[in-house]
């Protein structure tokens, strides 16, 4: 299955890129999401980020479906 | 509840002239005994032994629009006196002096007013997904980048 994932913040100047599109076999959890993204950008493992299913912040547990849009979310720095 | 604004966002700086329509709005309403207003500006902090000359903000919208949503109801279910929670946040590029943030929590009586209000910045900090882009003289830093030195 395919997933949009959108990246907010400081991440699209780390990572050089604002979106991409993953594809995974089988069930996929924020967990497994999170674990993929540490093996690809190993500079994530210094940023505390949160992860949202569509306008929701996940949990580890959380299950990803065909098609949602999922979004990375670095520290919030508003005001 | 008495509903001032029509959106959360600004293009660039807040102008002190939306602040004055606004406090010109409370004025109609004669339940209203204590308005407090917070406004936050750029400053021109040193990063990296660079002066900052402006933020570009930035925001996931669809959910900081929720997250200000919630934000409003937390402060009318905290503070029975709240009658009106008016926030204003810029996206893009404030200069430093330029306001970015206007709070404005007009309630029955100031306890209320002054409270609230805290409450509402405080919340926004942390539950609001925003970003901040600092433009330095030499280059640019975001805040919360580990990286930053």
């Amino acid at each position: 299955m395919t997933i949009l994932v959108q990246y907010f913040g400081m991440l699209p100047d780390k990572l050089g890129r604002g979106t991409e599109d993953f594809h995974f076999d089988g069930q996929l959890t924020v967990g497994q999401l999170r674990q993929s993204l540490a093996v690809k950008y190993p500079v994530l493992g210094k940023i505390d980020y949160k992860v949202a299913i569509g306008q929701t912040v996940a949990q580890s547990e959380d299950i990803i479906e065909e098609g949602q849009n999922v979004a990375v979310l670095p520290p919030y720095a508003g005001g | 509840m008495i509903e001032l604004q029509k959106s959360y966002w600004v293009e660039g700086p807040i102008e002190s002239d939306q602040a004055a329509d606004l406090i010109a709005k409370v004025g109609e309403f004669d339940q209203i005994g204590g308005i407090d207003i917070f406004l936050g500006q750029i400053r021109a902090d040193a990063v990296n032994g660079s002066e900052v000359t402006g933020i570009e903000y930035s925001a996931h919208k669809p959910m900081a629009e929720a997250a200000f949503d919630q934000v409003k109801q937390n402060a009318f279910q905290s503070f029975s006196d709240v009658q009106s929670v008016v926030i204003l946040h810029s996206l893009g590029l404030v200069e430093v002096g330029g306001l970015s943030l206007l709070v404005l929590v007009a309630a029955g009586h100031r306890d209320a007013a002054f409270k609230c209000c805290r409450q509402v910045v405080e919340e926004i900090k942390a539950q609001v997904p925003i970003w901040k882009k600092e433009y330095l003289q030499e280059g640019h830093s975001w805040v919360g980048d580990p990286d930053r030195t």
